[in-house]
Formats: C-alpha cells, structure tokens, sequence
C-alpha cells in the first residue's frame, strides 16, 4: 500500500530522514513511533507530495504519485493533529465546501451520514470556530472520510483529546479497518498503538529502526523473559535446585512473589509448574511478565538500538 | 474522472468559498467606496475647471475620473491577491488543501480567478455610481466607457499575478504586505525615475553625464516590464489617447505577463512549499 525506497530528506546539512524503507501492507493498521523530532511528520508529507524527497522514492498502491497525483490522492484520506479549519463555515459548509473540491457526488447524503457517525449531526450549523478540540478532530476525520479512501493517513490524530475523545476516535480506526481500510498512523501515545496496531514501524533520528509485529519486537528485544511465581511450601533449598535450572537465569523475591528470569528461546512455563510440582511447593500462580510497547520504544530510542542490524546506530 | 476534471472541481469550490468571504467581508465594499469617492473627487475638479476657464465642449467627461477608478480597483485586486496564498499558509488551511486531490495550479488559478471575480464586482459598483452620475448630470457615456472596462480586467489581471507571486514567496500576511509596499513603491519610484530623466534637458548636462543617463534609462525600462504599473498606465493612456494600436499592444502585453507571472508563481509555491511556518 505504502513503499518507500531509501528515502532522505535533508534540509541544508540536517539528515532529518535517512535511507528509510518502510512497508505498509493493505488491510493492516501500522503504528508509526518516534520520539519528538524523528520525522515522523517530515516522512507523512513526503508521502503526501507535500514535502519533496532530496533522494529515494516513495510508492503508493505501487505507484508514484506523480504518475497519477489526482487519482492517487483521492483514495488517500489524512487527519492532523491540528485540523486548521475555516472557523467562518459552519461544518456543514466546511463539508461541503471538501465535498465540491474532491468531486464527490451525492453529498448531502455523504456529509448527513457521516455527521451523524461521529454523533455531530446536530451540531451541523455551528461555526467550526465554536468547536472544542475534540470536535474538530472528528471533523477532521470526517473531511479524511468523504471519499470513502481506501488508505487512511493519521497524524498524530489522538493528541489532545480527552479518554472519551480518544475513545470515539479509536472506534472510528477500528471500524474503518474493519471495513477494509488501510490505516498508516503515527503517534506518541504508545498505548494506543499497541492496542489497535497490528505492526509498527520505530523511527529514531530519522531512521527505522524496528518495523514488525508487536510481538516479534518484543521478542528480539528480549534475551530473557521474566515469569511472576506465587508459590506456598517452597523452601530455600528447592529455590536453590531452581535457580540452578540451565534455562534459569536468576532468581528474586519481590513484594512476597518470586520473579524468575528464564531464557527467552522458548516458553519454559511448564517446566517451572512441573519443577515446583516435583520439589513439593504449592504454586497458586504463574504469569509471564509482558514487555509493554512503551518499554520496548524507550530501550530502542534511548539505547539508539536498531532490530535490522541488532547493532546499536552509528550517528 | 480526467485530471481537468479534477482541476475544473477544485478551482471551481475555492473560487465559490473566496467569492462567499469576499461578498461577506467589507474589503470589497471598501474599495468600491473609495473608488467612487475618487472618481467623485476628479469629476468635481473636471467641473470646475471647466466652469472656471470658460469651455463649452468636453469630450467623454467621465472617462477620467474612471481612469482614477480603475487604479483604485486594481489596486485593491493587487493587495488582496499578495496576501491570498500567505494567509492560507499562516492559517495551516492551504496544507490541508494539498490532502485531497488537489494541486498547485488549481490552487493559483482559483485564486487568480477569484480575484478577477472581486474586481468585475467592484466594477460593476462602480459601473453603478457613473450610470447614476450620469443620469443626475445628463452627461452621456462613450464607447470609451467600455473600452476601459475590458482593458481594466487585463490590467487587473496583471496586478492579480503579481501579487500572488509576491504571495507565494512568502508565509506570513504581514510579511506579504510589506514586500508588496516595498516593490510597488519600488516600481512606481523607477516611473517617476524614468518620467524625471525624460524632462532633463541634453544641453544642459555634461557628456559623462548623458551616457549615465542614457545607461540608467535603458536598466529602467527593461525593469519597469516587470511592474504591473507600466501596463496600467500605458493601458490608461492608450484609451486617452484613442490608440487601437496601442490598446491592443496593452492587452496582449498583460496577457503575457499574466501567464509568465502565474507560471512563476506555480513554480515559487512549489519550492517555498505549502506547510504551515
């Protein structure tokens, strides 16, 4: 759906992109990450045509954008951050007003559905102006929507926006997904791309660093995989024989619990359940600690760890 | 859907939200007020002059004091087109225009076209006040009337180009309307130039003095090709003088200038960008 191709953007001796290859398949939700000033925007509107590229080449639905602009971009639908409306127009004006620039037939129809889907129907009459945050958000993602695109590019599209808000809108990706949309969207609220991601892709300084699933990430990430052990019965001397397990790389006690560091080739669950089993301890739970996105993002972003080469980026 | 079709639809819906602003703002009514005030004031003079040096016979009276107004008019054009592209830009509505399927000349064109829009509206106000001035003094129009209003829409044609040229270039309105001051009045200063040479009388200067001359008056007059001022001007004159030679050659020249100006323009947008600063 979206390729690029050993992109770079410089601006006068700033590298703010380098050499980037992402991919983003049809159908799928990617999460796209980075800290504050890795290019995430700069690599949005180079996909966009609205930045130009210094090197490298970027493929939309397998074409350049230039070799068909107007029909490429009609099946493109894009939310900011900030929506930069005409706070003058009502939205139901402003609506029609994209409805007539795109050439959408039927759009009193499209803009009624619409409205009504993100429960601002009523509202339809009132300045853009009067808008809270979160309202003209959903306007922004109804302009993205009235062509029915088939890819959806979302920047930053959460930010500043209540739990209710982010809510609203998180249904509305999930939906749109459903509906067989492909979502490209990027964002520093990490949880969030962890719920509704199915790949993400890391860039840090201007390079990807990691695009995969979020388990696979996870995965190369980890050596070893930490698994919470509530046992009874379970005296120092079987803790000893368990710590000595060759899969086993320590052993700790926290908050009453024993936290095991098992090695990350395999899950080794079993083995412990059958190990306490055997040595006569009574195990009331067993749970494997999930390394979380946001701890995945902060070990690549600030170790400067790249997944392509298991090296850490040269600068 | 061809790419013209896509243009015709994007040039068409930013024309009609510029027009519905424009109607409901005041710059327009503004500016046609002024245009009439202006032309008020030099019919007034015309009419004194005439009663206090006696004449009997004028010749299409109210064709100067439309002059004065067509300045105004395309003045007007020139201002609003210099801050058209900079004000979208600092509002961040021009990037979320290049969202859609919607590019750089659709974008100039619309604005272009706009602006000729807003001029045919203050003309026809105006139009308007010297139909009722003529009918309150029972002086008559000429076919000179129309003339200046056809040649008005290339003239304010050229002004439009090249205030929105002087809009591409920069990001913030402010900046806009500076620049346009500057070179306007950098353009009208190189015609009052060239105007203040032409009155120097050879005899009175020394050799060096005329080669310089001759020198600087050639540099002004390839520049004064770039002022939109130089075809108002020639063009106002030109109708004064009853040239069809003349008036013609102004036409076309501004319709050159205005599709070598709009061409630039694409070109400028492109490499400043469209991003909001």
């Amino acid at each position: 759906m979206i390729r690029t191709e050993h992109l770079y953007k410089s601006y006068e001796n700033v590298e703010a992109i380098k050499d980037l290859n992402l991919f983003v398949e049809p159908g799928e939700i990617y999460g796209f990450l980075g800290p504050n000033g890795a290019g995430k925007t700069t690599t949005i509107m180079m996909i966009l045509g609205i930045i130009k590229s210094t090197r490298g080449k970027v493929l939309i639905f397998d074409k350049d954008l230039y070799s068909d602009y107007f029909r490429i971009k009609r099946k493109i639908g894009v939310v900011s951050e900030i929506q930069y409306l005409y706070e003058d127009m009502t939205a139901y004006e402003y609506l029609s007003f994209f409805c007539d620039l795109y050439g959408v037939k039927n759009k009193e129809k499209k803009i009624e559905e619409l409205l009504h889907r993100v429960n601002l129907y009523e509202r339809k009459d009132d300045l853009l102006g009067h808008y809270s945050r979160g309202m003209q958000q959903k306007i922004g993602f109804v302009r993205a929507l009235l062509m029915d695109p088939e890819l959806l590019i979302l920047d930053e599209p959460v930010s500043g926006l209540d739990p209710t808000g982010i809510r609203e809108l998180r249904d509305l990706i999930l939906e749109e997904n459903k509906l067989g949309k492909t979502i490209f969207m990027s964002s520093h609220i990490l949880s969030e791309v962890e719920r509704i991601s199915h790949r993400v892709g890391i860039l840090n300084k201007g390079r990807l660093v990691a695009e995969d699933t979020m388990e696979n990430i996870k995965k190369k990430l980890s050596s070893e995989v930490e698994i919470e052990l509530e046992v009874e019965d379970f005296d120092v001397e079987s803790q000893k024989k368990l710590e000595s397990l060759p899969f086993v790389n320590s052993l700790v006690r926290e908050d009453g619990k024993f936290i095991v560091r098992v090695k990350a080739d395999k899950d080794y669950r079993n083995e412990l359940v059958n190990f306490i089993a055997s040595s006569g301890g009574h195990l009331n739970e067993i749970r494997r600690r999930e390394m979380s996105l946001e701890d995945a993002f902060l070990t690549i972003t600030e170790k400067n760890i790249s997944l392509f080469s298991s090296e850490e980026v040269v600068e | 859907m061809n790419s013209l079709a896509y243009r015709w639809h994007a040039i068409r819906a930013i024309i009609k939200r510029e027009a519905r602003s424009s109607f409901f703002g005041l710059g327009l009514y503004i500016a046609a007020t002024i245009a009439c005030f202006v032309a008020s004031f030099i019919f007034n003079s015309y009419i004194n002059t005439v009663q206090g040096n006696n004449i009997m016979v004028m010749t299409s009276p109210l064709n100067n004091p439309l002059f004065y107004a067509v300045i105004v008019a395309a003045l007007y054009t020139a201002i609003s087109s210099s801050t058209a592209l900079s004000r979208e830009k600092d509002k961040g509505t021009l990037e979320i225009l290049f969202y859609g399927p919607v590019d750089y000349t659709s974008i100039i064109l619309a604005e272009f076209l706009e602006d000729l829009v807003s001029f045919l509206i203050i003309m026809t106000l105006v139009t308007l006040y010297f139909v009722y001035t003529a009918i309150t003094t029972n002086l008559g129009f000429s076919i000179t009337y129309l003339y200046t209003i056809i040649l008005a829409v290339f003239l304010a044609a050229s002004m439009s180009s090249f205030g929105l040229w002087l809009s591409s270039l920069t990001t913030r309105i402010r900046t806009s309307v500076l620049l346009f001051i500057l070179i306007m009045g950098g353009f009208l200063g190189i015609q009052f130039l060239e105007g203040y040479i032409l009155t120097l009388k050879p005899e009175n200067l020394s050799l060096s003095m005329i080669y310089i001359m001759g020198i600087v008056s050639n540099v002004l007059r390839i520049i004064k090709w770039a002022s939109p001022f130089n075809y108002l001007t020639n063009g106002i004159n030109a109708v004064a003088l009853g040239s069809t030679s003349l008036y013609l050659e102004n036409m076309i020249g501004s319709l050159i200038y205005t599709v070598v100006i709009l061409t630039l323009t694409v070109y400028t947008l492109k490499w400043k960008g469209v991003k909001k600063p």
